[in-house]
């Protein structure tokens, strides 16, 4: 019992909403598709608030719910010259760095327990699956001194560590999942034709996870570019600091500039929301493999 | 095995230990030491000034009595309870109203997905605006009620903002579970007359449970680590919403790495506890994969 359910997931979805259609009244169905629009509605309004807030003119700004009589996009300007494009530079590079991380050793990882039974195998993937109980802020004093041991405070290469260790074990579970769901026969084939080893790989096997790969990647740079606690911790100077922190470091005792905090906000938050669109199918059915038969 | 391929094994899952050694099990051995040892300057028994580490055993878990510990303990579980519950709730009530709609369900998906894609940080900010004295929660309530000053109410606003958050995400996953009910298990319970009620509690809820038990497992673990919102919308050191993560961190900065090693060592106890019980009570069978793939070996 693997991924293999992904393609099934997918087609038992496309059955699924043809079926209740034709044995559901209609007043009913008119009535579900209000209710789950208003909930879409509900679930963006606190969205649309932050949006319009930064596009409020500052004159503005202490007249919440309503549009702006015009829109200021200097808010927007007003981050970049503000310095904030250093920290996106930082989130930014950190994200990268932790995904390129994960694919370097997760793949090897994930494609040779999927492919070789040896002995310790159970073990590894238990205790790879394990790592993911032990969140880093139970263990923000060990993480500080190592790092601090290392001269990586303040320093991208510590977040990106950390950021890639913690986001391993989904991407080694989510990637055997996928390799277990090839038949190993396609591969083989390819062996027997003349490609070599790595050439069944890299032109069988490795297009065929795509789907896989791609998912766990971009799973893994969301997680690392939403990351607080331990930037908060690792980071001391302000240009060092990603988006995250550094936007929240704007909140202190005297007045906050809303716009200019939330024109920064909806620059840290459409990539990630763009890039959650394009997964969001496969990181369902990846979480759900190994639950649902 | 062959030799060359016990190489080649050891060459392919080694970076994978050797990352998790360094970010998981190396940090868990020092915070479990440093849990046991004070740093910095003090004065000894006899008066004396000593510098350096000192072994002091379990006093730096003596705070584990004291008021604050209790009291972040005590929010850490009301909040993992409190959330979780509420979001199950209102998520398979999501996932049912998804199953039901018929045209737009990607859009009314994607729409509902957003808040769990958003850094938890930039919408604890959201928030914060959200709940001000004069602002959008209070306008729409008609009421002048202090969201972020200590007290209950700044509980319950860190319990909306955390259900809207997860609640979809909860949704989703069961959404994903309905999906693969075959439409023939309906007919059935339709041609031998059960009512929606007893439809929903004896053939839906029964046959979504393993991807519902999936999600809530998960939900746990990040709740009771729970840290951006309260200190992000509420602040740092506010007793009302300080978490057990709050704790450790507001601790660690203070330059208290002892007691804040030691609570952190009580949370992974904490949260091994709840994960033990919670597979052992509802069968969480996350393993199951691993072992039918054992068995096959």
């Amino acid at each position: 019992m693997t991924a293999t359910e992904t393609p099934p997931v997918a087609a038992a979805s496309r059955a699924a909403s043809a079926g209740p259609a034709r044995r559901l009244p209609r007043t009913r169905t008119v009535v579900v598709a209000a209710a789950a629009y208003l909930i879409a509605f509900l679930f963006l309004f606190p969205y649309l608030v932050m949006i319009l807030t930064a596009l409020r003119p500052q004159a503005e700004l202490r007249e919440p719910a309503y549009l702006p009589t015009d829109f200021a996009w200097e808010n927007f300007v007003n981050f970049w010259s503000g310095g904030l494009s250093g920290n996106l530079l930082i989130t930014l590079q950190v994200a990268a760095g932790s995904t390129i991380l994960v694919l370097l050793v997760a793949l090897p990882a994930a494609y040779y327990t999927a492919r070789h039974r040896f002995r310790g195998r159970t073990a590894f993937l238990i205790l790879v699956l394990v790592t993911q109980m032990f969140q880093p802020t139970a263990m923000l004093v060990g993480i500080y001194r190592e790092f601090s041991q290392l001269g990586l405070v303040d320093s991208i290469w510590s977040l990106i560590l950390v950021n890639g260790g913690f986001n391993l074990a989904f991407a080694v579970w989510i990637l055997n999942a996928y390799f277990s769901s090839i038949p190993r026969e396609l591969e083989e084939a390819a062996f027997i034709d003349g490609t070599g080893r790595f050439g069944a790989l890299f032109r069988i096997t490795l297009p065929l996870a795509a789907p896989g790969v791609v998912t766990a990647l971009i799973f893994t740079f969301i997680a690392a570019w939403n990351e607080f606690v331990v930037a908060l911790t690792l980071t001391t100077s302000p240009e060092q600091q990603p988006l995250t922190v550094r936007l929240n470091s704007f909140i202190g005792q005297y007045q906050v500039d809303w716009q200019n905090l939330f024109a920064g906000s909806v620059i840290a938050t459409v990539p990630v929301i763009i890039l959650f669109a394009l997964i969001e199918r496969k990181v369902v059915s990846g979480l759900t493999a190994g639950s649902i038969k | 095995m062959r030799r060359g391929s016990r190489w080649f094994a050891a060459l392919m899952i080694s970076p994978t230990l050797l990352v998790l050694v360094l970010v998981v099990l190396y940090p868990l051995l020092a915070a479990a030491r440093e849990s046991m040892y004070v740093r910095g300057e003090g004065l000894d028994a006899d008066g004396f000034v000593v510098e350096g580490e000192r072994f002091v055993g379990v006093a730096n878990y003596a705070g584990l009595v004291g008021e604050r510990f209790v009291n972040a303990f005590a929010n850490t579980t009301v909040f993992t309870l409190a959330t979780v519950a509420v979001e199950t709730v209102l998520g398979v009530a999501m996932a049912l109203v998804m199953h039901g709609v018929l045209r737009g369900r990607g859009l009314v998906r994607a729409s509902i997905l957003i808040p769990w894609a958003v850094p938890t940080a930039i919408s604890g900010l959201m928030w914060r605006w959200v709940f001000q004295a004069d602002g959008v929660a209070n306008a729409i309530i008609g009421q002048k009620i202090l969201w972020t000053t200590e007290g209950v109410q700044a509980k319950l606003a860190v319990i909306i903002a955390d259900t809207w958050k997860t609640a979809p995400f909860i949704g989703l996953l069961v959404l994903a579970g309905l999906q693969i009910i075959p439409d023939m298990v309906y007919e059935a319970a339709k041609v031998d007359g059960a009512s929606a009620w007893q439809t929903f509690w004896r053939i839906t809820l029964p046959l979504v449970k393993p991807a519902l038990v999936v999600a809530v497992l998960f939900r746990i673990l990040q709740a009771l680590a729970m840290f951006d919102l309260p200190f992000v919308m509420i602040g740092r050191g506010k007793f009302s919403v300080e978490t057990l993560s709050a704790l450790i961190w507001d601790e660690a900065t203070q330059l208290r790495y002892g007691p804040a090693a030691a609570y952190g060592i009580v949370l992974i106890a904490y949260v091994s506890v709840i994960v033990f019980v919670f597979v052992r009570l509802l069968g969480a069978d996350l393993l199951a994969d691993a072992r039918s793939r054992k068995e096959r070996a």
